[in-house]
């Protein structure tokens, strides 16, 4: 098994290089096609002679053709440099350091409570035990998922802090005492508005039905068998990678919203005032981990489907 | 003999709702109506039938809670919230449209080219897609938003280009499987064009449920993400209402009590992102029905 994951994971490797040199590509070719002129961003062009604005234009290589740019602006890529942010004035790549994790972690909490939320709701769905909690459930997951996260988010603020007094209403840079409602709330708001919700558990709940009408599942129920136990791979294992693999994008982006509402200091904030501020090195920085965070979720996929199911090693 | 026919026929339309289970039917129901609703405030708000000038501030009325004149209530500076909320069907009905046309067009391209021509088209089409997948929609949004200008119909331009990757990859799987039928072979061994057979067989005759299923998904989206922009100010800008900048209009009130000027919008948006996505899973289902 292990040689096949590990196949799996490079052939996955292989291509996600592949992708994020493409991905690059967009980038460059989308920076070149913005309009004004990128030595305005670095130095105030009216104060200067013709000659000194085309001396600064030599230095920072915009005076040679695309593709030697592309090349070169890939080899600084590959060293670790974003570039400075036009902003602050600091190197994008240790801006991304100190806000990502904390965005990661929104992310990954956020995204595992959709994911526990909709295969509670798609499991009871699927085994019919429980039609009327099922039903509400799944009702809530409609409703949540039209919700807009803003409206959530300021109604989770609201009711936190008039009726249990327990949030710190707005969260500055350097957390205070680092207490768990503080976390749990953006998380939960964020899980449970991301606007995936019934999505995914539609998804899950024709899944499950399907794999409970296997001859399989009948012959385990027949004969006594642990139904979890012929059902977790194939029922919830393999369709939970792959929906976690799908929607990191749009949490990612929920994220966006939701930091802003609760002022967590992450990787969303970032991105907020650097489009605000139309500060593109940070911006290209963020869009770039973004794509890895998504990519390395795929190839993570690939290699659970193949550990659980070898016929997909090919 | 006049049984066998009966029973032979095919059953109409409204038989074939008749057997939905009352789940469906509901869903169905409000989805329709909700999309109808929308069209029709659209061009009310187009034509100026509002009840109120969305515009006009009546600083003796503000944070009105609904009443026989405002009813829907009015905001901090005393606007009529319905006429707003009507307004703000403006915000994301022609932009989402483009957006929702732009995923079509480019999703069924790239489906057929993928689910006709596996070998010729489909690693290159694969990688295409996977390319536009990798990146989070919200993210490449504001980028192109700080690149270029923030303009609501480019902004869902891009929306558009990123749903060409679950448009495309539905029509592929349906084609797929289409390919192999004996009445593609047929009409194909009988001479008939390659591109009549595209149209009319694969995308007329197998597709457009999957067509319209996508365009209601496409449509749910493209308003959340609309309100999320405007809310995060880079979408439509006040005095123009959207009902994402709407809610954060109404922040300060909220956190005071006044919960009404944010959720009214709120609302609006909850009923009919619900209504595209009921429409949509309604349909979705049907469809996977039909196949199995």
């Amino acid at each position: 098994m292990l040689k096949r994951v590990a196949r799996a994971l490079a052939r996955e490797g292989m291509r996600t290089a592949v992708l994020f040199l493409l991905v690059t590509l967009a980038m460059f070719v989308l920076l070149s096609r913005a309009p004004g002129d990128p030595v305005s961003l670095y130095v105030n062009v009216q104060s200067l002679s013709p000659e000194e604005v085309e001396a600064v234009r030599h230095e920072l290589g915009l005076d040679r053709s695309l593709p030697v740019r592309y090349g070169v602006w890939l080899g600084r890529l590959a060293q670790g440099d974003l570039g400075t942010s036009l902003r602050s004035g600091r190197p994008v790549a240790v801006e991304l350091w100190k806000t990502g994790w904390r965005t990661l972690l929104l992310t990954g909490s956020a995204m595992a409570l959709t994911l526990l939320f909709a295969s509670i709701t798609a499991y009871l769905a699927a085994m019919k035990r429980h039609p009327v909690v099922a039903s509400v459930l799944t009702a809530i997951g409609y409703a949540l998922s039209g919700l807009p996260v803003f409206w959530l988010g300021y109604l989770a603020i609201y009711i936190a802090t008039t009726r249990f007094q327990v949030l710190p209403l707005m969260m500055g840079a350097e957390s205070e005492g680092g207490s768990w409602a503080f976390f749990l709330v953006p998380v939960v708001v964020l899980g449970l508005g991301n606007g995936t919700v019934s999505e995914v558990t539609r998804h899950l709940r024709t899944h499950l039905e399907g794999v409970l009408r296997e001859d399989y599942i009948r012959t385990a129920r027949a004969k006594g068998a642990s139904l979890w136990r012929h059902l977790y791979k194939d029922g919830f294992v393999m369709p939970l990678s792959s929906l976690l693999a799908n929607k990191i994008p749009y949490v990612l982006g929920g994220a966006i919203v939701v930091e802003q509402v609760f002022n967590w200091p992450g990787m969303g904030r970032l991105t907020w005032q650097a489009a605000s501020d139309r500060d593109y090195p940070t911006l290209l920085g963020v869009t770039l981990l973004a794509a890895l965070v998504v990519r390395v979720a795929h190839v993570l996929k690939e290699a659970v489907q193949v550990a659980v199911n070898p016929q997909l090693a090919e | 003999m006049s049984v066998y026919v009966e029973l032979a026929a095919a059953p109409t339309a409204v038989q074939r709702v008749r057997a939905w289970p009352l789940r469906r039917t509901v869903a169905t129901i409000y989805g329709v109506s909700v999309a109808a609703l929308v069209v029709a405030v659209y061009l009310c708000s187009v034509l100026g039938l509002l009840p109120r000038d969305p515009d006009a501030m009546a600083l003796d009325s503000m944070n009105a809670l609904p009443s026989a004149e405002h009813w829907m209530g009015t905001d901090f500076v005393g606007r009529d919230l319905l006429s707003r909320i009507m307004v703000g069907t403006q915000a994301f009905f022609l932009p989402g449209l483009l957006s929702v046309g732009v995923s079509l067009a480019f999703g069924a391209l790239f489906g057929v080219l993928a689910g006709f021509w596996p070998s010729r088209f489909g690693t290159i089409v694969g990688i295409l897609l996977q390319l536009l997948e990798s990146l989070p929609k919200l993210v490449l949004i504001l980028l192109v938003i700080a690149l270029f200008r923030p303009d609501i119909y480019l902004i869902l331009l891009v929306v558009g280009l990123t749903n060409i990757p679950a448009a495309a990859e539905l029509l592929r799987a349906r084609i797929a499987v289409l390919r192999k039928k004996s009445y593609i072979e047929a009409a194909t061994a009988l001479g008939v064009p390659t591109w009549r057979v595209i149209l009319k067989h694969v995308l007329w005759l197998h597709g457009r449920g999957l067509v319209l299923i996508q365009a209601t998904i496409g449509m749910g989206e493209a308003i959340l993400i609309e309100t999320s922009l405007s809310y995060l100010g880079f979408g439509v800008q006040e005095p123009k209402p959207s009902w994402g900048n709407m809610v954060a209009l109404g922040k300060d009130y909220f956190f005071r009590g006044e919960l009404w000027i944010s959720t009214a919008p709120a609302m609006a948006i909850l009923l009919t992102v619900l209504g595209f996505h009921l429409l949509g899973d309604a349909l979705l289902e049907r469809l996977e029905e039909g196949n199995a």
